[in-house]
């Protein structure tokens, strides 16, 4: 699992190339969170995630939830078609978009 | 299934259930804020209910009915857990072991004593119910009009409901637990293959257990799902997509067929906001806006105006007229959450005696083909020969540990003795219990519960002082009783060991003289003071009470305990407390033993007993006369088994004798044989009645050649030899 972090002044790019799974939620969880200590804007890039279990998706529960709560301007750049896949199987295929969306009215 | 069979099996399990719920109203009172002892004891009750109902056992369903109902009260935290609570709930206990026993003497209805003893059961019973058996009926009626009105609303929906869901959706609420990632399942394609087996409506991913972003695990899981789904497999089918994660999930499953009552449960025990899950089910299509709506409401009003038992009530109703398959899937819930040792097989004992008996045949079959084998000096043959006999003595141990149980079980019945007389003496004393999985024989086990209970009784009547004497003394108010047991040489030991006073000796020595036990005490060990408690009319007890102290405890152990082979003896230290130590074989049917010669006939020793064999003819050589060896510089008593038996010499040269040296509890004794012969397996045959007085044997066996040999009393030869030695030294003392 790669994740490059990008940022400039209170904004910054996550980009995860590799699968978000079991084996690296850990790591997930703790390279997606980090960068949200000093910025307002994410745009997050999922187009090299190639698979994802439950895990991964409580990962990404976890950052919309905290970027929610920290009033952070989140926005998916690229979403592969395996994660698209498995969000709408999973009855969630508008959480990408919604987190937008929301965290516009906050 | 015969039904007689299945009667059977109620009885059976309805008393393993009590076991358990016993256990959990004993463990109750030192843990009150534990949930899940109080659903133990609920689960107990209420799975005897729904069989005897099943049985048609009204006795039975009625009073447990009371029961359950104060238990409900207790669950939902209505009713605190106070000692009298306890107290007449244990009485409950006896008293359904008792209905049980009725119920296997196959009467319909009960005798009067039994029923005054229910009807007075009940009635302390129902002093603990939020109101008393009018406000019931009070509830009773008010819950029939919530019906009725609910089946008006029904009507409403009704016609709703058809135009909205012509198509029949089950619903599954999943709730995942925390350690499934972790056991390396992932509850998403779990999901995916449920959909290969119908087509997935609607479903919902909750998060609400998601905790902070700190307090999160990522390897734990903390999701849920709402699934409606579309299929025409039958609920097992379904279920078993979860099988792996159903122990540790929650996992519910509705037919289409489900009741609305059923899901207003869901919502109320589901851990989300009602509301919430209100709205799933309907973006779901289980329920529809209308029917979700008059769910809650009415689960309102009953909030309001009924009490838990009006809502037990409204369960119960609920629950009558539902079809089969419900009731069963509710029973298959209920079986689900017993502990797992429910999938143990209940065997006939007559069967594994039988088994056993046959095992015992074989060994001695065995023995012969081998010696024949051996005789014809074939190595084929022999080699055949010796597979099958080590393959016999697989069969052997493994037969024989069918018989085998754990002593735990028994040693925890003593929690409610000890609690039971502990409150009748007015002390305050605990039971600890350790080495509670060590096993042994199952007969030996039932046999061994009397004379336990008679040394526990003991141990707290006249062992345990009472808390001020134990105060003055420098002790913890509190006294401490223990049992305890391991295995050690081929026998088990069981330990009950208190803290009390312990034993007077002078005391004793008195009584013994005044009984004419013994002529005077002088150059008697402390031990053997000691056990004089164990000879026949002996108590030392100033006062007799109504537990113990009629002098007809310790005699009558002591013989319960040598009828199965085994030892007692006894230690105590004034004032620190008394130790009683139980010996018992471990098993009563097949032993390994060990083949010795003497002159002209075989004799074996139980091989766990013996520690090594020494030739004796070094010893011979010093020309020492007395009635001990030195082994290594440890005194060790002998017996020359030639002369003891009083067998002929074989004419041989004594000049190859051999000591076996043998050990029971601390005791080591030589024994002088002629020849050694290696050891076999011996299945025990008990002696005719007629030589049950001889000393020195305890049975016989059959040899692979037809030869009846003799099994030596290991521990009768120990205390001979011990005493034979003893006599000696004073006399040499003396002389």
């Amino acid at each position: 699992m790669q994740i490059n972090v990008t940022s400039a002044d209170d904004s910054c790019a996550i980009a995860l190339e590799g699968d978000m799974t079991i084996y690296t939620a850990m790591q997930c969880k703790e390279e997606m969170l980090a960068p949200l200590q000093d910025c307002q804007t994410v745009a997050v890039d999922l187009s090299g995630v190639f698979e994802m279990d439950t895990s991964g998706l409580q990962i990404l529960a976890l950052f919309l939830k905290e970027t929610d709560e920290r009033n952070i301007r989140v926005r998916f750049s690229a979403v592969s078609d395996a994660v698209q896949e498995f969000l709408s199987f999973c009855g969630l295929s508008n959480i990408l978009g919604t987190a937008e969306a929301g965290t516009g009215v906050h | 299934m015969d039904m007689d069979d299945a009667l059977q099996t109620f009885i059976a399990e309805g008393r393993e259930l009590l076991e358990d719920m016993e256990a959990a109203l004993l463990g109750i009172e030192h843990d009150p804020e534990n949930p899940e002892t109080v659903n133990a004891i609920f689960r107990a009750a209420h799975t005897i209910k729904g069989s005897a109902g099943l049985f048609g056992l009204d006795y039975l369903v009625s009073f447990t009915h009371v029961v359950e109902s104060v238990l409900d009260q207790v669950r939902a935290g209505e009713l605190a857990v106070s000692t009298d609570l306890v107290a007449v709930l244990l009485t409950s206990c006896d008293h359904l072991s008792d209905l049980l026993s009725w119920v296997s003497t196959g009467e319909e209805n009960l005798n009067d004593d039994m029923q005054r003893k229910s009807a007075s059961i009940e009635q302390r019973l129902s002093t603990y119910l939020s109101g008393s058996s009018v406000a019931a009926d009070v509830v009773e009626s008010s819950a029939q009009e919530a019906d009725a009105a609910a089946a008006e609303e029904n009507d409403v929906c009704a016609a709703q409901d058809a135009a909205v869901s012509d198509q029949d959706l089950w619903h599954l609420s999943l709730r995942f637990g925390h350690d499934v990632l972790r056991h390396g399942m992932d509850p998403v394609s779990f999901i995916r293959y449920l959909a290969t087996l119908g087509t997935i409506h609607h479903i919902e991913t909750l998060w609400d257990e998601l905790p902070a972003a700190d307090k999160m695990d990522p390897e734990s899981c903390y999701t849920g799902f709402e699934i409606s789904f579309i299929s025409d497999e039958s609920k097992e089918t379904i279920e078993n997509v979860f099988e792996f994660v159903r122990e540790e999930s929650s996992i519910r499953i509705f037919t289409p067929d489900s009741r609305r009552e059923e899901y207003i449960r869901l919502i109320q025990e589901l851990p989300e906001e009602d509301m919430k899950i209100g709205e799933i089910l309907v973006r779901c299509g289980t329920l529809t806006r209308c029917e979700l709506e008059a769910a809650l409401s009415s689960q309102q009003q009953s909030d309001e105006s009924l009490k838990p038992i009006g809502e037990y009530l409204l369960e119960e109703k609920a629950v009558q007229p539902e079809v089969m398959s419900a009731a069963l899937n509710k029973q298959k819930s209920v079986k689900d959450a017993r502990p797992p040792e429910a999938s143990l097989i209940r065997v006939d004992a007559e069967k594994l005696d039988t088994l056993i008996n046959l095992v015992g045949e074989l060994i001695i079959a065995g023995a012969g083909t081998n010696m024949i084998a051996q005789r014809s000096g074939m190595p084929d043959l022999m080699e055949a020969t010796e597979t099958l006999s080590r393959l016999v003595e697989e069969v052997r141990d493994s037969a024989l540990n069918l018989r085998m149980v754990q002593i735990g079980a028994t040693f925890n019945r003593f929690q409610r003795v000890v609690r039971d007389v502990s409150q009748e003496l007015g002390k305050d004393i605990v039971l600890k219990i350790s080495g509670g999985e060590t096993e042994l024989d199952k007969t030996v086990v039932e046999k061994i519960a009397d004379p336990l209970t008679h040394l526990v009784r003991n141990a707290m009547d006249h062992g345990i002082e009472a808390a001020d004497i134990r105060e003055a003394k420098g002790k913890p108010a509190q006294g401490n009783l223990k049992l305890n047991a391991y295995h050690d040489a081929g026998s088990i030991v069981i330990e009950v060991s208190d803290d009390g006073g312990g034993l007077s000796k002078e005391k004793i020595l008195s009584k013994a003289i005044d009984r004419g036990l013994i002529s005077d005490g002088s150059g008697m060990a402390d031990k053997e003071i000691f056990n004089l408690i164990f000879e026949a009319g002996f108590s030392t007890a100033d006062q007799i009470s109504n537990l113990s102290g009629r002098g007809v405890g310790m005699d009558v152990v002591r013989r319960n305990i040598e009828a199965l082979r085994g030892t007692v003896e006894l230690d105590s230290e004034p004032g620190k407390g008394t130790t009683v130590k139980i010996r018992l074989p471990l098993t009563l049917a097949i032993i390994d033993g060990f083949l010795v010669g003497v002159g002209n006939s075989g004799y074996v020793i139980p091989l766990d007993m013996v520690v090594e064999c020494v030739e004796y003819g070094a010893w011979k050589e010093s020309g020492s006369n007395s009635s001990c060896l030195n082994l290594r510089g440890e005194v060790l008593p002998y017996i020359r088994l030639g002369d003891y038996f009083d067998e002929a010499s074989s004419g041989q040269r004594r000049e190859r004798e051999s000591v076996v040296v043998v050990r029971y509890g601390e005791h080591k004794v030589g024994l002088v044989v002629d020849r050694l012969m290696g050891e076999f397996q011996t299945v025990i045959k008990p002696l005719g009645r007629m030589f049950s007085r001889i000393s020195g044997i305890s049975g016989f066996t059959i040899l692979g050649s037809g030869e009846v040999v003799l099994i030596l009393d290991v521990p009768g030869l120990v205390q001979e030899a011990e005493s034979y030695f003893s006599e000696h030294e004073k006399r040499a003392i003396s002389a």
